[in-house]
């Protein structure tokens, strides 16, 4: 009881601090916060000016008809409607139908593929290292250098690389880039071979992080190589295909370097994608309405994939 | 049981051995390229075979403006490299050790910015470029004159708060116990003391990462720099200006001959540095991708 009263004593009242020393006891209380919003703060300024407000500017843009001289008129929803109709003999449903097989393709080629090498390279084999350094060695390249290095390779006749070293074979030199079987497997391979290392390097750390101790358990149970691979290491793998989908989803549904780079869309528009479409219309035909339309439908188009991914496979595996 | 596992094995080291050639194979052709006659070029079956350093055509090469833009490659690449890792390991030391609110929501706020698709925002961020107000001509109202674009710092701007090295170092210093900045706190550390000289030592394989990381992306930039300081080449980034070498030296053409070992020396001088950086620190890579990047 005594020791409660003095330590009332000792302390000073609410009304004898001075501001100061209110300040400083706020500040005590507070200290964390205040650490950390007084560097959040700029950051999320920052943050927001260079990157929301392009995003509006995206959305604003997309419905109007613009081309950059004169000023922007507003057109309501007009771009989208010209995006979903049979305009030029449905065009631009064409060229979203055409981006997203070629992201599929890519993205099952990438991920099967990339599972069997990486199950290939877990073994316990001498020199795997160098293996996978060779593996993830092309996605550290610049995709713009390799695809101008491409159309050297490409060139018709014997000019180009490839007609040139085929032709020592005794087979006859293939326009390749305007070649409309093997144009977009050209295209699809080019994109594959860009990116699945990166796939490789994370189904291996995927791989490495499973227990063994569930496969001892299984083989005393007497599952066989195959079973383990079916009920062990795949769903053992859910979270990193989960990761490897999404992020390749939108790496390939953006892809640029073939249209852009080597074949300007051809042949016959087969390699037409959204991205070259978006880049072509904004900045080659100066619509800046048009493009800017096309960059929402395909960054919509994003968020739904991406929504449904985790939805899925939150509702199978709980993840 | 051994035996199959043996042939398992061979089967391997065939399917490793062959696929691997062919992943390689078309930049190795680049590279062995880069070193041969034009006469020899032509010769090759598989891979051109090197007899040459081809001293010419590197001088003539780095005469026509390699150095400059390797210098000014160099330049963004170390700037990049700077704000990413301070700007990460500031970033997420407070999302993992400080306590106060609105955490969540910033911390979600700047994880948006990782699922949005960069390239599509490239026009929208020309004309924010465009119209930034009171730079190149333009008035208060970002009207008049042609802002960033064209001006170098237009491939500064953008990227100081990157969402992606905030998470990754977040994961990793959730891994490292708070204990460890107790004692220090008792002496009165301050923050940066606390993130550089506590937990710095005990974050590097997550900061090579990012290192790695973001020299690359800067070193391999095309698009940006092609669409904001074309007309400009005193201020392309190497991947644009070799190619914007095979405009100026005239090597490229359609009907004439081909001068192919040139060619393959300007893409050989865009690609060796990624390749090496690569070589030297791709365990560190791998291991901090795969020690923080994953298990959030």
């Amino acid at each position: 009881m005594t020791l409660k009263t003095a330590s009332v004593a000792l302390r000073p009242r609410e009304e004898e601090l001075t501001r100061l020393q209110r300040l400083a006891r706020w500040y005590r209380r507070h200290r964390e916060a205040v650490i950390a919003w007084s560097f959040l703060t700029p950051m999320v300024i920052y943050f927001i000016i260079m990157t929301f407000v392009p995003l509006g500017f995206l959305i604003g843009i997309s419905f109007t008809e613009w081309n950059i001289i004169t000023p922007p008129r507003w057109v309501g929803s007009q771009n989208f409607k010209v995006i979903f109709s049979s305009y030029k003999n449905w065009f631009y449903l064409k060229v979203i139908g055409r981006t997203v097989l070629y992201a599929v393709a890519i993205l099952v080629l990438n991920i099967v593929g990339g599972f069997f090498v990486a199950l290939v390279l877990n073994q316990d084999l001498r020199g795997k290292g160098f293996f996978r350094t060779l593996w993830y060695l092309p996605s550290v390249f610049s995709g713009a250098v390799i695809a101008l290095l491409l159309r050297i390779y490409l060139a018709p006749s014997t000019q180009g690389v490839l007609n040139m070293i085929l032709f020592k074979f005794g087979i006859q030199p293939v326009d390749w880039t305007h070649d409309p079987f093997w144009m977009p497997i050209i295209t699809v391979l080019f994109s594959v071979w860009q990116g699945i290392g990166f796939t490789v390097i994370f189904f291996l750390a995927g791989l490495q992080a499973i227990d063994l101790n569930l496969y001892d358990a299984a083989r005393i149970d007497g599952a066989n190589d195959l079973q383990l691979l079916r009920y062990i290491t795949i769903p053992q793998m859910v979270p990193m295909l989960l990761f490897i989908s999404v992020t390749g989803m939108i790496g390939s549904m953006q892809m640029w370097e073939v249209p852009k780079l080597i074949t300007a869309g051809g042949p016959n528009d087969l390699t037409y994608t959204l991205l070259y479409s978006i880049h072509n219309d904004a900045f080659g035909a100066l619509e800046m309405g048009m493009g800017t339309a096309q960059s929402l439908v395909l960054f919509v188009m994003l968020l739904v994939f991406i929504g449904w991914q985790l939805n899925q496979y939150r509702k199978q595996y709980g993840v | 049981m051994r035996k199959r596992r043996r042939i398992i094995t061979i089967l391997s080291y065939i399917f490793l051995s062959i696929t691997s050639f062919i992943m390689v194979y078309p930049v190795l052709f680049m590279a062995l390229g880069a070193f041969t006659t034009q006469d020899r070029f032509l010769e090759a079956l598989i891979l051109p075979i090197p007899n040459t350093l081809n001293p010419k055509i590197f001088k003539a090469t780095f005469d026509a403006g390699v150095w400059e833009a390797y210098r000014f490659t160099f330049i963004r690449c170390a700037f990049y490299i700077t704000v990413t890792v301070l700007v990460g390991l500031i970033g997420g030391y407070i999302f993992s050790k400080l306590r106060f609110p609105g955490k969540n929501r910033v911390f979600l706020l700047f994880l948006s910015g990782m699922v949005m698709p960069g390239v599509l925002m490239l026009v929208p961020m020309y004309l924010q470029m465009a119209w930034f107000p009171l730079v190149g001509g333009n008035n208060i109202l970002g009207q008049g004159g042609h802002g960033f674009i064209g001006e170098w710092p237009v491939l500064f701007i953008y990227g100081w708060v990157p969402p992606f090295a905030i998470f990754l170092l977040k994961q990793s210093f959730d891994m490292i116990p708070s204990e460890y900045e107790d004692a220090a706190k008792m002496d009165g550390a301050g923050m940066f003391t606390i993130i550089f000289r506590i937990y710095g030592p005990l974050l590097w394989p997550p900061i090579v990462a990012l290192i790695i990381v973001s020299f690359l992306g800067t070193w391999n930039d095309y698009l940006w720099p092609s669409m904001t300081i074309s007309g400009h080449p005193e201020y392309y980034p190497i991947a644009l200006r070799t190619q914007y070498l095979a405009v100026t030296l005239g090597e490229w053409s359609p009907v004439g001959t081909t001068n192919y070992p040139a060619i393959m020396v300007r893409s050989f001088l865009a690609t060796w540095p990624p390749a090496a950086v690569y070589f030297l620190l791709q365990r560190y890579f791998v291991q901090g991708l795969v020690a923080s990047g994953l298990k959030g």
